[in-house]
């Protein structure tokens, strides 16, 4: 047998193993189902992937960490995607706004929606994308099999998990803020072996006021944690606030629970007293009535017994009686609608010269979304002079429920006289002063006669001390185009608004009737204790270069800022026997 | 016998499956073998490309089998796993009916109750109409206590509907802030239905009363939770069991300030669920066979310790699946709400019969009026 032959059993042998797979196969059993693959876990042999390079009109801001090929892969093709370039451009303006990788990773199971369901039959990464501008998620599955997206998630109001170099960041703040360390007592140092009894930890947190990316590193002590709320959008630290050990019951520390609790406990619960330049008087924020003055008196001699301002009234006139009454007032706890969100603001007043002439106490109240549509913001300021004048002021800031609000604040000022005598109001007339004998309401015209000196009323005092009132017609320097205010003069009934008011008048009358018409009844208020209403009229407008009772967005540095046009209103007081410094 | 038997079938007409081997002469042998083996090895790799194929797109049909079958196990594992649930689990609303005054006014289908829709005081009835505008009722009764927010329907299709202050107090005086009201299934005519009592009453530093409403079809209970009279330093609320049929209270809870409510029959009974009006927490107490409520409170989570979760209240629990609780929160500082569209998260939660507890799902933010 020849060596051929020899071969020539194996070789049929094998021949008829190969032709066995000629046969017609069975459909394979349903298989259970299988576990995602780690795309790189079962790659044995080296592949060279293509990364696209970035599109020249990118704005994103890559991760600032270092990528496999895969993640690179991912990210530059979600960072080229069109519509990640738009969600990241001002709509209006077209201008970029500041967004920034914060992830990449494999997408897993969980990470699966229907509309990102293609990711279960190809190798998906997710890339979390965050607009800084909007604080808004933007969760990218991408494809990298095919390099195209296959669905964008965007989630407003929220953050993704921090990248690494901005933990480090958030406790590099709040580590190095002086209220941490004088909270703690110590200046900690999270690296430092030396705070073995300390541990520190990343806490999520919230900004909602702001509606900023913020963290809360939290430093742990045996009984309790001290929570330092970082805004990473603005790198600074706005609050921070001790809690029992994992006692959250009150809430976990937010910035906006943390800014509610303390100006409600120190502002709502409690009157300061202020002297200042010859002033002196008590202030509290209310539950409705805004920023009260009490026992407000002026080189030792009373002045007013209270200010405040009772409530906004707007509507809007292409809507017929639509509108709102809104309260001010105390964040928690309160029967207002716009709340203070910070603390009064008490400083000083200079003139042209820089010269201080007087002070003045300033009290914002904001609803949290402001200035989105129908979300409102008011302003409510005392100046108070060295030469013993002093301006009762409220504003609006925009932005209301249209372009045709009109607005109507609510002062009520009671004056006091130094004597505890009664007071009479007169008015000028052109030629002289008319006293006005019982209560009644007048409303101020442009054309309205007032003095040389621009004064409209006089309230005096049994021995002819007393206070001018200026109206508000633009002279302030304060950019306002006038009141023609309402004016009510009542006699003083305790219970006609010493106390903490509900809403007074309906929001949508344009006449007279903003409430206070109420405490008319004709009686006398020759030598009577007073109480003067002042509701000044003012009509928003949002006219490019005109605006005015209005607030909008515009971008800078890819963040959003908002541009305000203040209304103010408020008059003057100005002594009839002006001392002379 | 072999070879009688093998020259028998040599004489046998050959059958096509049966050919005799031919007998090959030794000097023809190496030349034939070499045309097979030839011939084997076009044949083996045809079939062996054939078979790859085969392998290729059966291994296709294998994986899209096996996506299937992942989809069919997520989709089996996913909130409508309700097959795995023990009977009896749920939500105890099934019964509640839609008022039969609605027929009367040919809204169409899906209507959708409203106590918040713009432009209109009090309840509204709205539903889209074929040419896409939005129909909207509203009985002349429905705005007579101002503002109005928790609802809840009976079986009988009648509405149970408290009131609350929206931007001002204008058109909700405070001493009717702790009433609950009811449209007739009937006639659609709302009355005053019941004055809760007050720890303390309503006043201007918490304008609030009845903050939530949820209904009970095994014992035809209406629950009702309340803040009147809670002050920053006291929570002085309430919890409810009003027994519809005698229009009475049957059962309270004190000192408690609750927000939205829902019951929800475990596996180890039914519990009332509700919102702190305080702070994020959900919390739950049991309740008997006559529905009655037990004082011992369970914290079930917070909200704000869910991946994405905020510092909000849970204005509404519901139940859309036998599995599932849908919450609904917002913010709330006992101050009264302003004008705008509010922002409002709404918390999905399964509940795990075998521990009894409900694991978060997932949170999403909900812009515009509810």
């Amino acid at each position: 047998m020849t060596a051929f032959k020899r071969l020539l059993l194996p070789i049929l042998i094998l021949s008829l193993l190969l032709l066995a797979g000629c046969g017609k196969k069975e459909t394979p059993a349903p298989v259970a189902p299988m576990a995602p693959m780690e795309p790189s876990a079962t790659q044995t042999a080296p592949v060279i992937i293509a990364i696209p390079t970035l599109s020249p009109v990118n704005h994103i801001t890559p991760l600032a960490e270092e990528l496999d090929e895969k993640q690179q892969l991912a990210q530059n093709v979600a960072m080229n995607q069109p519509l990640l370039q738009k969600l990241t451009t001002d709509p209006k303006r077209g201008q970029p706004l500041r967004a920034e990788v914060f992830g990449v990773y494999p997408a897993r199971e969980s990470d699966i929606t229907s509309e990102s369901e293609a990711c279960k039959a190809v190798t998906c990464y997710r890339v979390d994308i965050y607009n800084w501008a909007t604080n808004t998620t933007y969760v990218v599955m991408v494809d990298i099999d095919h390099q195209q997206v296959v669905d964008v998630d965007a989630m407003p109001e929220t953050s993704p998990e921090l990248p690494p170099h901005l933990v480090r960041e958030a406790m590099d703040i709040a580590v190095n803020a002086p209220e941490v360390e004088e909270a703690l007592g110590f200046k900690p140092d999270p690296d430092a072996p030396t705070m073995a009894g300390v541990k520190t930890t990343l806490n999520n947190s919230a900004c909602e006021l702001s509606h900023h990316l913020c963290v809360a590193p939290t430093f742990e002590l045996e009984d309790k944690a001290l929570w330092a709320i970082v805004d990473l959008t603005d790198k600074k630290l706005v609050a921070v606030r001790w809690t029992e050990y994992g006692d959250y019951s009150g809430g976990l520390p937010t910035e906006e629970t943390v800014e509610r609790q303390d100006i409600f406990e120190e502002y709502c619960r409690q009157s300061h007293e202020l002297e200042k330049d010859g002033w002196r008087m008590d202030f509290i924020l209310t539950a409705s009535d805004g920023l009260r003055l009490s026992d407000v008196a002026f080189q030792g001699k009373p002045v007013l017994r209270s200010v405040k301002l009772v409530d906004y009234h707007v509507s809007y006139s292409t809507k017929d009686q639509f509108g709102y009454s809104d309260a001010i007032g105390c964040p928690m706890f309160s029967s207002a609608a716009v709340v203070a969100m910070s603390p009064p603001d008490i400083g000083p007043i200079t003139n042209d010269t820089g010269q201080e002439v007087g002070f003045f106490i300033n009290q914002d109240f904001v609803h949290p979304l402001w200035p989105q549509p129908c979300n409102y913001r008011y302003n409510q300021r005392y100046e108070f002079y060295k030469d013993g004048r002093f301006r009762v002021m409220a504003a609006n800031l925009g932005r209301g429920c249209g372009n045709d609000a009109v607005y109507r604040f609510l002062y009520r000022i009671d004056p006091v006289a130094p004597d505890g005598n009664g007071q009479t109001f007169a008015q000028w007339d052109g030629n002289e002063w008319q006293v006005w004998e019982t209560e009644q309401w007048f409303k101020e015209e442009p054309d309205t006669p007032v003095t040389s000196e621009g004064y409209l009323y006089r309230i005096t005092n049994q021995d002819d001390s007393g206070y001018y009132i200026e109206p508000n017609r633009g002279q302030f320097g304060d950019s306002s185009r006038g009141d023609y205010a309402f004016t009510y003069v009542v006699k003083h009934h305790p219970d006609e608004g010493d106390a903490d008011m509900l809403t007074l008048g309906v929001c949508c009358n344009l006449d007279y009737r903003q409430g206070p018409e109420v405490f008319i009844n004709s009686e006398s208020i020759i030598d009577e204790d007073l109480v003067i209403w002042y509701v000044p009229v003012i009509e928003n407008d949002d006219r490019p270069g005109h605006e005015y009772c209005w607030a909008d967005k515009v971008v800078e540095n890819g963040m959003y800022v908002t541009k305000v046009w203040p209304c103010w209103s408020g008059p003057m007081f100005v002594p009839i026997n002006k001392p002379s410094f | 016998m072999g070879k009688k038997s093998r020259s028998k079938k040599r004489s046998q007409r050959p059958s096509p499956r049966a050919r005799p081997p031919r007998r090959l002469s030794s000097r023809r042998l190496p030349a034939l073998a070499a045309a097979g083996l030839i011939l084997l090895l076009i044949a083996g790799t045809w079939a062996w490309v054939r078979s790859r194929r085969d392998e290729q797109q059966d291994a296709v049909a294998a994986t899209v089998q096996a996506v299937q079958a992942q989809i069919a196990a997520q989709t089996a594992s996913a909130p409508t796993s309700e097959p795995t649930l023990p009977p009896n689990i749920g939500p105890v609303t099934g019964c509640v009916h839609r008022p039969a005054f609605v027929s009367r006014l040919n809204l169409g289908d899906r209507i959708l109750i409203g106590t918040n829709l713009k432009g209109y005081t009090g309840l509204t009835l709205s539903a889209q109409q074929s040419d896409g505008r939005v129909a909207v009722y509203q009985h002349p009764t429905w705005d007579d206590a101002g503002h109005l927010a928790a609802y809840a329907l009976d079986k009988d299709g009648n509405i149970y509907v408290a009131p609350a202050p929206f931007v001002s107090l204008e058109n909700n005086p405070l001493e009717e802030q702790n009433n609950i009201y009811k449209i007739d299934t009937n006639t659609g005519v709302m009355s005053l239905f019941i004055k809760l009592p007050w720890a303390q009453p309503p006043n201007t530093t918490n304008p609030y009363g009845v903050m939530g409403l949820t209904y009970d079809c095994d014992t035809h209970s209406l629950y009702a939770s309340s803040v009147a009279g809670s002050t920053y330093d006291e929570e002085m609320g309430r919890i409810f069991q009003i027994d519809l049929a005698a229009v009475s209270i049957v059962s309270q809870l004190e000192g408690i300030d609750a927000f939205g409510l829902g019951v929800y029959r475990g596996v180890l009974g039914k519990r009332l669920y509700f919102g702190s009006a305080r702070n994020s927490s959900i919390r739950s107490v049991a309740l008997d066979e006559t529905g009655a409520l037990n004082a011992e409170q369970r914290l079930e989570f917070r909200l704000l310790q869910a991946p994405g979760g905020q510092d909000e209240r849970a204005k509404k629990i519901q139940f859309p699946k036998r599995d599932e609780m849908l919450i609904k929160a917002i913010q709330f500082n006992y101050t009264l709400r302003a004008a705008s569209d509010f922002q409002q998260h709404n918390y999905t939660y399964r509940y795990v019969p075998a521990k009894d507890v409900w694991e978060f799902v997932q949170v999403r933010l909900h812009s515009g009026v509810e």
